[in-house]
Order: C-alpha cells, then sequence, then structure tokens
C-alpha cells in the first residue's frame, strides 16, 4: 500500500470550509426564496443573516483559492488536455454508468500529475471559473442592489440578477450533490473522504493492477 | 425674512387698512384675484397664540394640477368676507372639513366617511386631537390622488412624501410635539435597506392594520407596526392586497418573472418568484435524486453479487 500525498493543509481546510459554506448557503437560500409564514423553515431575517455573511466568506474563500492555485503547484490540475478530451470524457462515463456495476477498476486514477479524473476536470472548470463568478457577481449586485444597473436588457436591475443567483444556485446545489455521491465512489465508500481529511490519497492493489497493465 | 415680512405688512397697511374696500361685489370672482395676493410666496403672519409662522401661499400651478383644479377660490372659501380687504372678521369662523363638502354619492369611490372613521382611530388624532386634521397630510389646494393610477413606484413616492415631509423634517414635528426628534433611519435599524424599502414600499404599508385596505388612515402607534419580513417577502405577500392592488386580478395570480417585467415592479426576495423555473428546478432536483438512489442501490446489488 502506497500513500500519495495530494491535498495540502491548505486545500482541505479551503475545501471543507467551502463545504460548510456551501450547505449553509443552500439551506438558507432555499428558505429564503420559499418563505412564508406557512412554511416557516428558517426566520427570514436569520436566514438573510447567515446566507449575507456565508456569501461574503465564500467570495474571500474564491479569491483564497484563485491566489492559492496560481501560486502552487496545485492549479496545474485545471489546465485542461484537449487531446483525446472527448473519449477520456466517455471512459469516466461509461465507467459511473456501467464499469462500476461490474467491478472493472476506475479507468483513471489521481497521481501527482492528474488528480482530476477527465469528467471532474471538466465540471470543476465549469463551476470554478463559470459558475462561481456569475453566482458572486450577481450575489454582489444583491447584498448592494443600489449599484445594481437600473436597467439590463430592458428589465428593471435586479430581477435578472435576482434570477440568474437563483438559476446558477440550482446549478451548484445539483453540483453538491451529486459530489458528495461521488464522493463514496471510492475504495471504499468513505475512503474519498478520509483523504480529504488527512491529506492521503492511498493507493490500492486495484490501481496498481492497472497501472502494470497500461 | 422677517424684515421681509414687516416691510409687507406695512405696505399691506398703508395700501387698504385705513381704507376698507369692496373689492368685488357679488359677481364671479376669478382665482386671480385671490391669487394676486396668495399667490405671492412670502404671504404669511405669525399667530399670536402659538407664535409659528402660518403661510398663506397658495401654489397656482399646484392648484391648477390638484382634483380642485376645477373650482373657484370662493367655491370652498364662500364667506363673503373674503371678498374685501381686510377679510372681515367673520372669515375666522370659516372652518372647512374634506368630509363636509364630500357627502355627495359621486365621491362614494374615495370612502371619506371610511377614511375619517380611520383617521379618528389613528395616532395623530388621538395624540393631537383638534391640533392634527385632514389638511395636515392634505392641502387642499394640492391634493391630488393617486388612485387610478397603478404604478406601483409612482404611487409609493407620492404617498412617502406626505409623512416624510413630517416625519424627515425636525423644524416641521417639533411645531406640533416638544419630544426628542427621532430620526427615522435609526428607527427603522432592524430593517435592512430602509432607504431602498421606502422607494418599493409605503410607509402606511407597515403602520395600518395588515387587514387595513390600500389606503387605510388607521395610522397604529410604533410598537404596533409592522416588523415581520415574512408578510411581505413571501408569495401571499400583503402587498397584494395593499400596495398592488389595482393590478388585474389575473396578474396578481400569477406573479412571475414576466409579470414582473410587464408590472415594472421592484423584484421582492420571497415573493417574486417564476413558477416554471420553481416547477422545473423541483423536478430536476427529484430527477436526479432518483437517480443516485437507484445507482447507489445498483452498487450496492453488485457489491453483494460479488462477495457471494
Ligand atoms: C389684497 C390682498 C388679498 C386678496 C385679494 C385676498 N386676500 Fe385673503 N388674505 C390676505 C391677507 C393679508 C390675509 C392674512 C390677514 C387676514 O387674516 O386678514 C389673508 C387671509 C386669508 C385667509 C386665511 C384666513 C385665516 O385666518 O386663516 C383665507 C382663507 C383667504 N385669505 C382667502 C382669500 C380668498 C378666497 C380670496 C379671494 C376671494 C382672498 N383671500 C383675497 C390678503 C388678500
Ligand atoms: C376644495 C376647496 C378649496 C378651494 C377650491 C380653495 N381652498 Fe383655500 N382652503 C381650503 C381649506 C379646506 C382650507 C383650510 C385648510 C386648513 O385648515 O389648514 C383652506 C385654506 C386656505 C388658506 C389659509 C392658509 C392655508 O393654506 O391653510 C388660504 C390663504 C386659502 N385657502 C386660499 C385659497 C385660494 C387663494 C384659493 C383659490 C386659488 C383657494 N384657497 C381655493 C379649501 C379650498
Ligand atoms: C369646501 C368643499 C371641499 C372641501 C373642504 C374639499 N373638497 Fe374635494 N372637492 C370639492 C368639490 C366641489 C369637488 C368637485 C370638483 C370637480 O367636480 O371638478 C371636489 C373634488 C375632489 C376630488 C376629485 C373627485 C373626482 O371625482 O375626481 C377629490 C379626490 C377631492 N376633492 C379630495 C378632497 C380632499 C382629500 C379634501 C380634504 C383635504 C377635500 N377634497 C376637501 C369640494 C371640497
Ligand atoms: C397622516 C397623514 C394623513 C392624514 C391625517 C389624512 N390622510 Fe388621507 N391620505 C394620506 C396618504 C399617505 C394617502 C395616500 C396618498 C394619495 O393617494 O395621494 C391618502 C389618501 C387619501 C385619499 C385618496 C384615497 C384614494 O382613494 O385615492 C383620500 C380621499 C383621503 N386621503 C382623505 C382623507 C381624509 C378625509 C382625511 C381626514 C379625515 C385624511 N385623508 C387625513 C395621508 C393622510
Ligand atoms: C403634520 C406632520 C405629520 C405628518 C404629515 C405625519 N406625521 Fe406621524 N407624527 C407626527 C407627530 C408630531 C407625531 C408624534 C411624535 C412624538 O410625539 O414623538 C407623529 C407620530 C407618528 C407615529 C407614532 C410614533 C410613536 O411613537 O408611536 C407614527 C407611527 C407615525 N407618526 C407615522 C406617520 C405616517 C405613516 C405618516 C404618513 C402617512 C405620518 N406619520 C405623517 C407628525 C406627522
Ligand atoms: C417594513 C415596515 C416599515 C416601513 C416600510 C416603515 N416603517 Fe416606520 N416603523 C416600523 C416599525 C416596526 C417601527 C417600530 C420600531 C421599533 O419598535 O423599534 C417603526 C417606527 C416608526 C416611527 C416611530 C419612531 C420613534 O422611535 O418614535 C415612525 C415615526 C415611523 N416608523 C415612521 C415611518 C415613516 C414615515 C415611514 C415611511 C417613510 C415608515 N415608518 C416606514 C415599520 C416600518
Ligand atoms: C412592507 C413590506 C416589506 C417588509 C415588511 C419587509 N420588506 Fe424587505 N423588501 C420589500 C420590497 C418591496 C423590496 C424590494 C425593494 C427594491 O428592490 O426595490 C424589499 C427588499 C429587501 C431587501 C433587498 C433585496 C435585494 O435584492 O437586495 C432586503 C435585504 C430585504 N428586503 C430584507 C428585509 C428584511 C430582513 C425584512 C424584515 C426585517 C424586510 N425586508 C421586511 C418589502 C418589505
Amino acid at each position: 500500500m502506497k500513500k500519495l500525498y495530494l491535498y495540502p493543509l491548505w486545500l482541505r481546510v479551503w475545501h471543507w470550509t467551502n463545504a460548510t459554506l456551501y450547505i449553509l448557503l443552500i439551506l438558507t437560500g432555499i428558505s429564503m426564496h420559499y418563505s412564508g409564514s406557512d412554511n416557516p423553515f428558517i426566520p427570514f431575517k436569520t436566514a438573510r443573516l447567515i446566507h449575507n455573511t456565508a456569501g461574503i466568506l465564500l467570495v474571500f474563500m474564491y479569491l483564497d483559492f484563485l491566489i492559492n492555485n496560481l501560486f502552487t503547484w496545485n492549479g496545474k490540475y485545471y489546465l485542461p488536455q484537449f487531446k483525446g478530451l472527448p473519449n477520456r470524457l466517455y471512459l469516466q462515463t461509461r465507467y459511473y454508468l456501467f464499469g462500476i456495476f461490474k467491478g472493472e477498476p476506475h479507468p483513471f486514477n489521481p497521481d501527482e500529475k492528474s488528480k482530476f479524473n477527465p469528467l471532474q476536470q471538466v465540471t470543476y472548470i465549469f463551476v470554478m471559473f463559470v459558475f462561481m463568478p456569475v453566482l458572486i457577481i450577481s450575489g454582489l449586485f444583491l447584498l448592494f442592489p443600489e449599484y445594481a444597473p437600473d436597467k439590463f436588457l430592458g428589465i428593471g436591475g435586479l430581477l435578472p440578477m435576482a434570477i440568474l443567483h437563483t438559476v446558477v444556485a440550482y446549478f451548484l446545489t445539483l453540483f453538491t450533490i451529486a459530489h458528495i455521491y461521488l464522493g463514496t465512489t471510492g475504495h471504499t465508500p468513505a475512503s474519498n473522504f478520509k483523504s480529504m481529511i488527512g491529506g492521503y490519497h492511498i493507493i490500492t492493489h486495484e490501481d496498481h493492477s492497472k497501472k502494470e497493465k497500461d | 425674512m422677517r424684515i421681509k415680512h414687516k416691510l409687507l405688512f406695512l405696505f399691506m397697511f398703508l395700501l387698504f387698512s385705513e381704507i376698507p374696500v369692496i373689492i368685488a361685489a357679488d359677481h364671479e370672482v376669478s382665482n386671480g384675484f385671490c391669487l394676486r395676493c396668495h399667490g405671492m410666496k412670502t404671504l404669511s403672519y405669525r399667530d399670536s397664540t402659538t407664535n409659528a409662522i402660518v403661510s398663506l401661499f397658495v401654489d397656482s400651478t399646484k392648484f391648477n394640477h390638484s382634483n380642485h383644479a376645477d373650482l373657484n377660490c370662493t367655491d370652498c372659501h364662500t364667506e363673503e368676507g373674503f371678498l374685501q380687504y381686510p377679510h372681515s372678521p367673520s372669515v375666522k369662523e370659516e372652518n372647512l372639513y374634506c368630509t363636509q363638502c364630500h357627502e355627495a354619492s359621486e365621491f362614494k369611490k374615495f370612502n371619506f366617511r371610511q377614511r375619517e372613521k380611520e383617521f379618528k382611530k389613528s395616532v395623530h388624532h388621538l395624540k393631537f386631537g383638534d391640533k392634527f386634521s385632514c389638511f395636515s397630510c392634505h392641502d387642499p389646494h394640492e391634493f391630488k390622488t393617486t388612485f387610478s393610477e397603478a404604478i406601483p413606484k409612482k404611487m409609493v413616492a407620492e404617498d412617502n412624501i406626505i409623512c416624510l415631509s413630517c416625519h424627515d423634517a425636525p423644524l416641521q414635528l417639533s411645531k406640533l410635539t416638544n419630544e426628542p426628534y427621532h430620526d427615522l433611519i435609526t428607527a427603522h435599524q432592524w430593517l435592512p435597506k430602509a432607504q431602498l424599502h421606502w422607494k418599493s414600499v409605503r410607509c402606511i404599508e407597515c403602520h395600518t392594520p395588515a387587514t387595513g385596505d390600500v389606503y387605510s388612515h388607521e395610522i397604529l402607534p410604533a410598537e404596533k407596526a409592522l416588523k415581520n419580513c415574512e408578510t411581505c417577502h413571501t408569495k401571499n405577500s400583503i402587498l397584494f392586497s395593499k400596495l398592488y392592488r389595482f393590478r388585474s386580478k389575473e396578474s396578481r395570480q400569477k406573479t412571475g418573472f414576466f409579470k414582473t417585467i410587464v408590472y415594472n415592479s421592484p423584484y421582492v426576495v420571497g415573493m417574486t418568484r417564476d413558477p416554471f423555473i420553481d416547477r422545473l428546478s423541483i423536478l430536476i432536483f427529484l430527477l436526479m435524486l432518483a437517480g443516485i438512489l437507484a445507482h447507489g442501490i445498483g452498487r450496492w446489488l453488485a457489491t453483494r453479487r460479488k462477495l457471494r
């Protein structure tokens, strides 16, 4: 059994803080969207306070993410290798849809050169560089509505921001659910969670046999 | 200012006081006649009992845009005494109320009776009695209803200016009360973005009973005012029975994305929801959860088979 140090401390702290903020934001966001005295999930006032605080912290977390990935080796994992990408995406999807039930080995295993499987990489790029900026910008406009454009595409300024914010938030909620579930598809259901806490990816025999075959 | 007034009164005094004149007899008097004097911005006097300066200025442009524009000054100020200068002492007896002239059935839609009843229960009347009247908020020479207008933003601005003309003006308040001035922002500190709220909701949304109608005049004591965010920030917002009451029924029931654009009303968290996006999002979430459940069960069965 070999251990691979893939997740440095800053990244783990970042990851779990982010995860907590995401959960808080999703719960309070849904509560505010469906607010009303007939279904008091979280009182509006409390929900707003938590949502705003968590939202601001998330902005800092995002900046932390950008800076750390710019100045450490972790950033390289986000650079996509376009050559053969469709085929690798196909392999990974096929594994999740079929291979996993037949006990096939993971088609791609994390190593120092590439930590993410192709599906992960593409998703993370979209999440971190498309959805997150849109979420943050629209969220900041909702936080400071006085700076929102009076008219945006001919519509009152806040409304398109709010719709954008909600829809992107829905996508990120879907991502979060999928991310947590796929986290259980490691060597054992808990092993990926353990790696993200301890920082080490455990290389199992299965991984080696795959490597030798290649 | 004072010097100017004194000069003005001196001028008036010299011009008229010694020679009481009947300026107009029994024929119709044009508004121009009264406005010759009352159209002067500076025309005012100092009340001998309260020591406050009372303006006698009537803004003719605002008058001509008011609900009363078609009336002559003398239609309301019927006292003969106004026709001469100085106005005979009998004019002091004149005591006009909104409701007094507005009994007629043609005014029914404005609910004058009900407004008066509500006003009698309001903090202002209870605190100040006769010192506070309809005219404290409505200048009969300028009053214009917003009744027929269904544009919420405009209605909000026009209504709130009435309250703000006192509550945002320490000087005006000091004429009525000796209590220290509470500034509005501090009083509403619990409300985030108070200024933003005041552009989109009327003061009376929160300061009159939630069951009251769109123009309820029953201003409640501050501690009874609406503080619960969910009353507005929800699908069944009270704003639909109050501020937005003039929207057509059909549009009130559907409060989605497109309706909001059409009615150009603000985005209100919790209230402005697009039913289509809501339903679609719930559907997608359910599909996803079902997918995950199926996948998980599949994996579980697969490992069990492998173990056997
Ligand atoms: C020549 C100038 C002049 C003209 C014309 C004039 N007024 Fe006056 N009016 C005054 C002055 C000065 C006062 C304040 C002194 C007083 O009460 O006599 C006053 C007072 C009043 C008051 C307030 C009474 C009170 O004590 O609250 C009313 C109401 C009024 N005028 C109505 C009219 C109407 C209606 C007309 C036209 C028919 C008219 N005035 C024409 C100069 C004028
Ligand atoms: C719809 C009826 C109505 C008409 C028309 C009207 N007034 Fe008045 N006016 C009133 C009432 C009611 C008051 C008493 C307000 C109060 O008690 O504060 C008043 C008060 C006044 C006063 C006393 C100072 C003040 O503003 O409170 C003056 C001066 C005056 N009117 C002048 C005029 C002149 C000049 C015109 C014509 C351009 C005119 N009014 C037309 C109803 C009317
Ligand atoms: C001295 C009598 C008198 C007083 C006092 C008076 N009004 Fe009027 N008001 C009238 C008359 C007469 C009309 C009808 C004008 C017309 O037909 O053009 C009228 C018209 C109106 C209208 C328009 C009605 C319509 O059908 O469009 C409104 C609203 C109104 N008044 C409100 C008020 C308010 C509010 C007050 C108190 C601040 C008030 N009035 C005080 C006599 C009065
Ligand atoms: C504390 C301030 C205040 C007082 C006092 C007050 N009103 Fe009003 N009134 C308002 C406000 C605010 C509105 C809404 C603004 C508008 O429609 O222009 C209004 C609107 C109205 C309207 C128009 C409603 C409609 O259907 O368009 C009438 C009529 C009216 N008031 C009559 C009265 C009468 C009669 C009195 C005296 C018994 C009175 N008001 C006293 C603040 C006041
Ligand atoms: C003519 C000036 C004037 C106007 C216009 C006016 N108010 Fe007032 N209001 C007062 C005064 C004076 C007090 C008493 C303040 C005090 O004693 O502390 C008062 C008291 C109140 C209170 C009670 C505060 C408490 O301590 O319980 C409320 C609520 C209120 N006003 C709301 C309104 C609203 C809403 C409007 C507009 C529809 C309005 N006022 C228009 C002068 C005004
Ligand atoms: C969202 C609801 C809401 C709106 C909108 C609102 N108020 Fe209030 N207001 C309140 C509540 C609740 C209180 C009591 C606050 C407390 O008890 O701490 C209050 C307090 C007050 C007081 C008493 C302040 C004091 O300390 O004596 C006044 C006066 C007042 N409001 C006037 C206004 C005016 C004028 C407007 C419109 C510009 C307005 N309010 C808009 C809810 C509202
Ligand atoms: C009388 C109705 C009413 C009440 C009560 C009310 N609000 Fe609002 N609120 C509105 C409206 C209408 C808007 C939309 C303002 C705009 O954007 O023009 C708004 C906007 C807001 C915003 C800004 C939204 C954004 O998109 O940035 C916040 C934050 C907010 N409200 C929080 C609260 C909280 C917290 C409370 C309770 C303490 C509360 N509101 C009570 C009507 C209300």
